[in-house]
């Protein structure tokens, strides 16, 4: 039973993790098609960022608003400068820009600050809470984490369905020429998408990156696992992100849990080729047909 | 610009001789930025009712209205439309008809700068239209509604009106034309907070129809609104449009297939064969050539 819960809590704050960068796998496919297979590498190259902030000296804070703002750069001058150009091709072609753009920023980041493993420091304590008097497997820090992806989901939705400029993105994702028609400045809408993926995906690296060996590479499991969240919830939804990530969360940590760590990234596998068996739009997608 | 018409003139015919940021246009058109004063045009009366000759000039007093001056589009090899000129005049519906494949459908996306054109010029009133993008066009007071209206299916009907009026007004105008678009489509209010895929096909051609006019625009583009709809509904939708047309001094080119319930309410009618236009002059002279019903309009 104690194991049942610690595997439940850590694959809850896992999960999470998994939701951040789904989601912004899902904010760039439902607006572009493309899956951005460099999304993880960004978060990485942002993440390694703040770890040169850090050594100078800055607070973790400031260290951490800085990775968030470079995220957002980042993923609009992406857009603007590599995948714009290749838009009017097909969408393979954007796809495997992306991978070329994985190999440049682990290349970059291995170039710059090499390839051995660091350790990144947490915010918050990594030990587990003492809860009356058992200690669970869940720290300061996991709370921290499922805290900060609530509120950045939170943040998205207030600005997707409450403001005139998500509405617009919304208009964009979903139908793009006829935004066009409404007066929509589709492009700069589609760069701003990119960036408030890249941000996610950001923040994702950072969470990441206290609980593992930090070096460039870090985030190429975790991307694995949040293309396997993505799935699972739908690849055009971001609510399906949050709960797909959850879903992989948990069905990772029981299989790492009850069967052995090494056979986490197989129960990964073998819950992507369920899903896409039984339920291939995700847990929140519309079946195949879309507009008439 | 009219003083006291409250409806459509609010945007770009005071934006006149400077562009929408207050950017001073290029070309001769700063000259006579003011009013209709002037040469009186010279209107599709004196238009033979047969052939294409008669073409009015579009010149930088005639004021307001759509110019079309000599458009060519081309699909790559293909010529969908060749040398067309046009005007429609505000406060007026002109008709375009045609068989299919006649280039009616080109010449609205050419206009709306869905599609650049090979040559020619198209002019709103003193504002040059060719070579803008789209959202550029849309921007300066024009609204395309495309063959099936293209509502968006996954937004509501609320949101969806609400995107029309957003490139133009704040959240409190947009509430107050929202209003005047329900009052002028009852039917939208009880699906407000419907998302749109959920409507019929008559109320998603309002739809289409009310977002399009929720920014008051001054050219309205219409691609055969009453494609699929039941004769009733096409009638309905055919007044409505006729006493806007009349009350709000809109620009409304109509292209239809259904010619006789466009004649009806048109000023003006043009017909398109192949790319080219046959026949221009008033609809009620067009619609009495019984030799031209039958080669191009099918009746």
């Amino acid at each position: 039973m104690r194991l049942f819960v610690d595997v439940t809590l850590s694959g809850v704050a896992n999960g999470m993790v998994f939701a951040s960068l789904a989601l912004a796998l899902v904010l760039v496919f439902r607006a572009t098609n493309v899956v951005n297979f460099a999304q993880g590498a960004m978060g990485m190259l942002t993440t390694f960022i703040a770890f040169s902030v850090l050594e100078h000296g800055v607070g973790y804070w400031v260290a951490f608003a800085v990775a968030l703002a470079c995220g957002l750069v980042l993923g609009g001058a992406v857009q603007l400068l590599v995948i714009r150009p290749v838009q009017s091709r097909p969408p393979l072609n954007a796809v495997i820009v992306t991978f070329g753009l994985l190999i440049l920023f682990e290349g970059i980041a291995g170039a710059v600050w090499g390839n051995s493993n660091r350790g990144f420091p947490a915010a918050f304590s990594q030990s587990g809470l003492t809860i009356g008097r058992t200690k669970v497997a869940f720290s300061h820090f996991d709370v921290f984490v499922v805290l900060a992806v609530t509120l950045l989901m939170t943040a998205m939705v207030a600005l997707f369905r409450a403001t005139t400029l998500g509405l617009r993105m919304r208009a964009t994702a979903f139908a793009p020429d006829t935004a066009r028609l409404l007066g929509v400045r589709v492009s700069r809408l589609l760069t701003l998408g990119w960036a408030l993926a890249s941000l996610a995906g950001s923040l994702a690296g950072l969470l990441v990156a206290p609980t593992t060996s930090f070096s460039p590479t870090f985030m190429d499991l975790v991307l694995v696992y949040a293309f396997t969240a993505a799935v699972v919830g739908g690849l055009h939804s971001p609510p399906g992100a949050l709960v797909g990530g959850l879903v992989t969360g948990l069905a990772l940590s029981y299989v790492g849990g009850y069967l052995g760590g090494a056979l986490e990234p197989l129960g990964a596998l073998a819950l992507l080729v369920v899903v896409l068996m039984l339920r291939p739009e995700g847990l929140f997608g519309a079946p195949a047909a879309r507009r008439v | 610009m009219v003083p006291g018409h409250e409806a459509a003139s609010v945007g770009p015919e005071n934006a006149a001789a400077t562009g929408p940021e207050g950017r001073p246009h290029h070309g001769p058109e700063n000259a006579a930025a003011t009013g209709p004063e002037g040469r009186p045009h010279p209107g599709p009366e004196n238009a033979a009712a047969t052939g294409p000759e008669g073409r009015p000039h579009p010149g930088p007093e005639n004021g307001r209205g759509l110019w079309v001056e000599d458009l060519s589009v081309s699909y790559g090899p293909v010529r969908a439309l060749q040398g067309v000129s046009l005007r429609a005049e505000p406060g007026a519906v002109t008709a375009v008809l045609g068989a299919n494949g006649a280039g009616k459908t080109t010449l609205l996306r050419a206009v709306s700068g869905s599609v650049r054109p090979r040559s020619g010029t198209v002019r709103l009133g003193p504002r040059l239209l060719t070579g803008m993008p789209v959202e550029q066009v849309v921007r300066s007071g024009v609204s395309y509604v495309p063959e099936g209206g293209s509502v968006i299916a996954e937004l509501t009907v609320e949101e969806n009106l609400r995107l029309g009026a957003a490139w133009r007004f704040g959240r409190r105008r947009s509430r107050q034309e929202m209003e005047r678009i329900y009052a002028l489509f009852p039917p939208l209010v009880a699906s407000a907070r419907r998302r749109a895929s959920m409507l019929s096909g008559g109320e998603r051609r309002m739809l289409a129809l009310g977002r399009a006019l929720v920014s008051r625009p001054t050219l309205l583009l219409l691609d055969e609104p009453s494609l699929g709809l039941a004769p009733m509904v096409t009638a309905q939708l055919m007044a409505t449009l006729d006493d806007l047309t009349r009350a709000t001094e809109l620009t409304v080119v109509l292209v239809e297939q259904n010619a006789r319930s466009a004649l009806s309410i048109a000023r003006h009618a043009v017909v398109l064969h192949l790319g080219t236009v046959v026949a221009a002059g008033p609809a009620g002279v067009v619609g009495a050539d019984a030799a031209l019903r039958h080669h191009y309009l099918g009746y």
